[in-house]
């Protein structure tokens, strides 16, 4: 089997420095004080391997660690310490929070989003209008998407990351994006994604039922390290029961 | 896929909007374009020319030529600060090479100034300066003048990402290297004993270039540019070099 994701041993932490204010500041010059750093370690000692065409579900508590996972699989962040091994540079991660221009209307932010990913004009044409469809915007595509509703971006995201079929697809937290038909829609249309078994998907979701239906494996993390990694069945009926 | 077609084209869609969104909502649009330097060569003629008395002939062309150049590279500058840390949304989704965002911004300044050069050509006519041939080695120049910004604001693009003063320390810096460097004065003017040390400044050869082939008849100089330009791909090569040490640091950075 062809192994599309593997992670060794990876920590990452993140550093916050406090606010500095000058009059707390001034001993500091005469003497040694210890700086405010807070250090958040977000993944600790997370080892995984995912085969190709194999969808990965993600549970756990906030503050888990999820997120920067995907991260770290989808390059943005590098780890600390530890490896990480993709099998492939197509690679898209789809997030709330989104990446979108909010000067640019809903149409050009198609463009640049998918340009950033590496896509051509001449790949983006192809599926502009499955995109659009997808979408549901109506005539709103061409309004600046700084006049769309948190819904409405999610939605546009959503169509941007599903149509133009990554090899590796990272979704955090977007399963219940829009409303109710909208979620059955965008359900379906990762249940297309998911099946077969030439995509790899990571999901991050609450949604255990979701998950249920769609994963082969889920794994669950809690304060930067994997607590479980198996079957969903029995990963969700633990974490179940530990809640 | 083809990540440095998809990238270029990225570079001149983002560049397109950035333009269009400056002048949405405007009354006059995008004639501010050349409404701005030609507002602000009124101020320099006002003060150099007629308060002052110490114009040059043809005193609003020179100080023109001064102002595309100066504005091209201070906008650059002062936008660049901003330049990756106004893309953190980004940032923090894809992975993607940040020395693409600076470049944005720089192809935004560069139409500007290249609009500015149309107005030029026209302020050549109506004050009768002949074109010569010298004219076609303006390239040489911009080249010099671009890579000098661009160099330049792949490193103030990263300190922006980290300290939120590096903007107010560039109004200051920028607001001294204006009027250290001959935008709307000429050489001559300068203190004999002290001139040598103007050419320590880049954009003394480039602004003294874009006069002799505009007003002059005259070539660039080119020993000087060529020393620039050298140096000033050096500097985009290390800023380049810092950049992708970097890259999966920015995203962390609050």
């Amino acid at each position: 089997m062809h192994h599309e994701i593997v992670l060794e041993n990876v920590c990452l932490s993140y550093s916050f420095y406090r606010k500095k204010r000058i009059k707390e500041e001034l001993p500091g010059l005469f003497k040694r004080v210890n700086h405010k750093k807070v250090v958040i370690q977000a993944l600790d000692d997370v080892s995984l391997v995912l085969e190709k065409g194999k969808t990965l579900g993600v549970i756990g508590p906030n503050g888990a660690g999820k997120s920067t996972l995907l991260r770290v699989i989808a390059g943005v962040y590098s780890p600390d310490k530890g490896k990480v091994k993709v099998g492939s540079s197509n690679v898209h991660l789809l997030a709330l929070g989104l990446g979108f221009e909010n000067n640019a209307t809903g149409y050009e932010n198609i463009y640049l989003s998918s340009h950033l990913k590496g896509y051509t004009k001449k790949e983006v044409d192809e599926r502009l209008a499955d995109i659009i469809e997808f979408a549901e915007l109506g005539e709103a595509i061409h309004n600046p998407t700084k006049t769309y509703s948190s819904g409405m971006k999610a939605r546009l995201a959503f169509a941007v990351a599903t149509h133009i079929e990554p090899d590796i697809l990272l979704i955090d937290e977007t399963l219940s994006v829009g409303d109710s038909r909208f979620q059955k829609k965008s359900k379906d249309k990762i249940l297309e994604l998911v099946s077969g078994d030439r995509r790899t998907v990571v999901i991050v979701s609450h949604n255990l039922s979701v998950l249920k239906e769609m994963c082969d494996e889920v794994v669950w993390m809690d304060k930067g390290r994997i607590v479980a990694h198996g079957l969903p069945e029995e990963v969700i009926a633990a974490y179940e029961q530990k809640c | 896929m083809n990540r440095i077609e998809a990238y270029s084209q990225y570079i001149l869609y983002a560049a397109r909007i950035t333009l269009q969104s400056r002048v949405a909502g405007s009354f006059f649009g995008y004639l501010w374009w050349v409404l701005d330097p030609l507002l602000m060569m009124l101020v320099f003629v006002l003060v150099f020319d007629v308060i002052f008395n110490k114009g040059k002939p043809n005193y609003p062309v020179f100080t023109f030529v001064g102002l595309i150049s100066w504005k091209f590279f201070s906008s650059c500058l002062t936008d660049s600060t901003s330049s990756i840390k106004s893309k953190m949304s980004i940032i923090e989704q894809v992975p993607v090479p940040k020395f693409i965002f600076p470049l944005v911004e720089l192809a935004v300044q560069l139409f500007l100034m290249l609009f500015g050069f149309a107005v030029l050509f026209l302020m050549l006519l109506v004050f009768g300066i002949p074109f010569t041939w010298h004219l076609l080695e303006l390239p040489a120049i911009l080249a010099t003048n671009t890579a000098m910004a661009y160099g330049l604001m792949l490193f103030i693009s990263h300190l922006g990402v980290f300290f939120t003063d590096i903007k107010n320390i560039l109004a200051s810096v920028l607001r001294f290297w204006m009027y250290l460097s001959p935008v709307f004065y000429d050489l001559s003017y300068v203190p004999e004993s002290i001139r040598a040390y103007w050419w320590f400044n880049p954009l003394t050869p480039v602004i003294e270039s874009y006069r002799n082939v505009t007003m002059y008849g005259r070539s660039p100089l080119y020993e000087s540019l060529g020393l620039w330009f050298v140096l000033s791909l050096v500097i985009a090569a290390l800023g380049i070099l810092l950049q992708h040490r970097f890259q999966n640091i920015y995203a962390k950075v609050n």
